[in-house]
């Protein structure tokens, strides 16, 4: 009845090529390695920068702020929640880490209060939606206003970079054996939290609170804490991205970041994680991250009019709904 | 009798794959006018997945739909009702919070000059319907305030309104008591005069025997039988869903009474006062009561689900109120009635489902021991015979008994003293139900206490050793089951103080 693990050599092969064209042709992430490889075949073609060595370490830094936020977003999204609140995050950290650092000259002080601004906000993200049971896209939304409200209250100006720390600018255009240290970021934040949600209790956990809340509490798993975790996962890592913006631009803006929660939320939602929670995909995310990359890099790359960038996202979203709407047709559930 | 007319609905070869299983391999299936047609199976055996292709919600493989001789082809729900079929779902689809007469004639509003709705018609129209059925209501009253079987007899006056010659009803009677069946069966003989056909799903064979003029059965996506029911046995009907015969349905062979393990001590919560009971080692006990006597909410109370005064303790450990995490930890677990809303995971595997409580114990620091893990998932997908095509199926591709045991399996996995079962057997064929009452039999036997909360009286009269019967959130009743305990006197003190409020 079930699937036997022994396996003679010859049906294993079989069987793997079996399941790679399943996954090709029949998942989201399948369907999405397909696009980007394609667009990757299309832009190598047409432009001799495009699969070069510096230029996919400029599409990759490039999106790395993206990632890092989406995937915290992606189990936010599985445990059934959401935090629209990620993109004035970008600004409030963004000044409040570089005025710390401009009056300290410490660097991991720095850094620890951008982390505990995204432990603070996901706090309260979670505190609105729980406790108080406002829905959690209503709550951020509110709290994308508070905390852009903050971002202006805190400077009218840019907080440009006084202090000068070396290892600071490093974070965001340095290089460790050659790779950028903000794709080094981004690829261990994505293997970590793949791992905490494919193997860990944790994940198994937010897939549980996603798909029927009632069921995990009466299966006795603390579901409000696993969200609140979720939130505040979500709100270090949208820190942590500040931070790397930061360290590119080099100057805390009060009004950088608008539509970022978007580009995050559009990303996770286009990697096959479902908006009525409880299944989804980080390699989705990372796929669809990457694809959204590939079209920014490569609006650049064909000289087309670099205003469709922003555009770029709208798109993004509106594939990715369609792609949830005829998988959910697909599984009958509608 | 009908051989010499045209079906109005013929299928013929009707093939059904979804991934990891044939629901259906090739089924005919007639229905004709003026005609009551029973269609039974155990769970998985296709029904569900033959009355979608039917609504037009999915579209078969293989195989021809005709409609009074001619061949149609469904790509939706609408057409399917163009051609004047109409389902009854067991979960019914009305819109709570318009009134009667709106969902009666949802999406085909009577219209006045410009579009404008004529409320007048809409509600005289809906009056002569509900009448028609029996049902003295005011069309303006909102779904969200009728009963169950008035809901759906609002479904089948929705039919009517839309002049349907096919009506197929699945599971009509799982929610209803004795005399809404009662008054059910004669809106369905009455529809019956008037030419309609009606394919009829069940699980319940009295019902059948009570309604239904033909009889087909369906096993593992096969057509086993038609039969007209006047020419067939009860057994028949059972051993053609089950594949062999079921000789003891209920195998509970008394055992060794040890200590108390749980016990509930004036519980009052929701509509239920003063409730109270033990259950020992070893024992099986059942409460009792109709749909809305609060039978479920014992399990919800005593589990912490629900706020609760009172005093609950297992194995002298006090159990705290809005802690089911607390009740697990302690070893009660609890099965609740609502398969889809209180238990299953259904976009997870059923591997996931099955460990949900579990998965602790397979894990170091939070990290799963994936091997750990599949082997205690196979054990219980072996011992409880799950069909599944593999442990990483989603668990919403296996029919309701195979979900049913998977819950079951999740409970089985735990170190428990007590564990609680609501409506343990309810959308579950004959032969999961004997599987899942010899389970409860050697559970105690291995000195467990097992609770059973159901409002189906052969199951509780069958598997229990005491019995407790509830009426509006009261207990009203104890028995000592096979001595003392009858199905009338247990259905008295049900249902008397009922009927005289009604």
């Amino acid at each position: 009845m079930l699937d036997s693990s022994v396996e003679p050599s010859g049906a294993g092969i079989g069987k793997f090529l079996n399941k790679a064209a399943h996954w090709l042709l029949h998942t989201q992430e399948g369907v999405l390695f397909f696009i980007v490889a394609a667009i990757w075949l299309f832009l190598t073609i047409q432009s001799p920068v495009f699969f070069t060595g510096r230029n996919i370490g400029v599409l990759l830094s490039q999106v790395s702020m993206t990632a890092i936020t989406a995937v915290g977003m992606t189990i936010l999204l599985i445990s059934g929640e959401i935090d629209a609140s990620v993109g004035s995050m970008q600004a409030f950290v963004g000044v409040v880490v570089m005025s710390v650092l401009n009056s300290s000259a410490n660097l991991a002080l720095g850094i620890l209060v951008g982390l505990a601004i995204g432990v603070a906000v996901g706090l309260i993200n979670s505190l609105i939606s729980l406790r108080l049971g406002i829905n959690s896209l209503i709550a951020t939304l509110a709290m994308l206003s508070i905390v852009r409200g903050a971002a202006f209250g805190f400077t009218e100006a840019s907080i440009q970079n006084t202090h000068k720390i070396p290892a600071f600018t490093e974070i965001g255009n340095g290089f460790f054996l050659g790779v950028p240290w903000p794709i080094i970021f981004f690829f261990a934040v994505f293997l970590i939290f793949y791992f905490v949600l494919s193997r860990t209790t944790f994940g198994r956990f937010v897939h549980a609170v996603g798909a029927n809340p009632e069921a995990a509490t009466l299966a006795g798993i603390p579901v409000r804490l696993v969200k609140l975790a979720g939130f505040v996962l979500t709100g270090v890592l949208a820190s942590f991205s500040a931070i790397i913006l930061l360290s590119r631009l080099n100057s805390g803006q009060n009004g950088i970041g608008a539509g970022f929660e978007l580009e995050a939320i559009g990303a996770v939602l286009l990697g096959g994680t479902s908006l009525s929670g409880g299944e989804g995909s980080m390699v989705g995310t990372f796929l669809a991250v990457l694809l959204l990359g590939t079209l920014k890099n490569g609006i650049v790359l064909l000289d087309i009019n670099s205003s469709w960038q922003v555009a770029v996202t709208g798109l993004i979203i509106i594939i990715a709904v369609l792609l949830d709407a005829r998988r959910r047709r697909r599984l009958g559930q509608d | 009798m009908f051989s010499s007319q045209q079906p109005l609905l013929q299928l013929t070869g009707i093939a059904k794959e979804f991934p990891g299983t044939k629901a259906l391999k090739g089924v005919d299936f007639s229905l004709y006018a003026g005609e009551v047609h029973a269609l039974i199976g155990e769970n998985g055996a296709g029904k569900s997945t033959l009355i979608k292709i039917i609504a037009g919600l999915y579209q078969q493989d293989a195989g021809t739909i005709a409609v009074e001789g001619v061949t149609v082809d469904f790509h939706s729900p609408a057409d399917s009702l163009a051609h004047r079929i109409k389902v009854v779902y067991q979960e019914l689809d009305l819109v709570p919070d318009l009134s009667i007469a709106e969902n009666v004639f949802l999406g085909n509003l009577p219209k006045k000059a410009l579009r404008a709705v004529d409320w007048q018609a809409l509600y005289s129209k809906t009056s002569e319907l509900l009448l028609d059925l029996g049902l003295h209501i005011d069309p303006q009253v909102p779904i969200s305030a009728l009963t169950v079987a008035q809901q759906q007899l609002v479904e089948i006056a929705r039919a009517l309104s839309r002049q349907a010659q096919i009506i197929i009803m699945d599971e009509p009677t799982s929610a209803l008591s004795q005399t809404e069946i009662e008054s059910l069966f004669a809106v369905i003989r009455r529809l019956q005069g008037r030419g309609v056909g009606l394919m009829y799903v069940s699980h319940k064979l009295d019902e059948i025997y009570a309604i239904a003029d033909r009889v087909t059965v369906f096993r593992d996506g096969e057509h086993i039988a038609t039969e007209a029911v006047a020419d067939t046995q009860h057994s028949d009907l059972v051993t053609w869903m089950v594949g062999r015969e079921v000789k003891d349905l209920y195998p509970r062979s008394p055992a060794v009474r040890g200590p108390a393990l749980l016990e509930v001590d004036s519980v009052s919560g929701g509509n239920i006062e003063n409730f109270s009971l033990n259950v020992h080692a070893g024992e099986i006990v059942a409460v009792f009561g109709l749909m809305g006597s609060g039978v479920h909410n014992v399990g919800r109370l005593i589990f912490g689900n629900m706020p609760r005064s009172g005093s609950v303790r297992l194995g002298g450990e006090v159990i705290h109120a809005n802690a089911p995490m607390d009740a697990i930890r302690k070893g009660l677990g609890f099965l609740t009635e609502n398969r889809k809303t209180d238990g299953l995971l259904l976009p997870l595997s059923v591997k996931d489902n099955i460990t949900l409580v579990s998965v602790n114990n397979y894990a170091k620091l939070m990290v799963i021991n994936g091997q750990e893990e599949r082997r205690a998932t196979t054990g219980i997908i072996d011992k409880l015979s799950i069909k599944t095509p593999g442990i990483a199926q989603k668990i919403r591709y296996l029919s309701g008994g195979n979900q049913q045991k998977s819950l079951i399996g999740r409970w089985l996995l735990e170190d428990l003293q007590v564990l609680m079962f609501a409506e343990p057997t309810r959308g579950i064929d004959v032969g999961s139900k004997a599987e899942i009452y010899r389970l409860m039999d050697d559970m105690a036997h291995q000195g467990m206490g097992i609770l059973v909360l159901s409002t189906e009286l052969p199951e509780v009269m069958g598997i229990a050793d005491r019995i407790i019967v509830m009426r509006q959130g009261k207990s009203v009743g104890r028995w000592v089951a096979r001595e003392e305990a009858n199905e009338q006197d247990l259905m008295t003190a049900a249902t008397v103080q009922m009927e005289k409020v009604i």
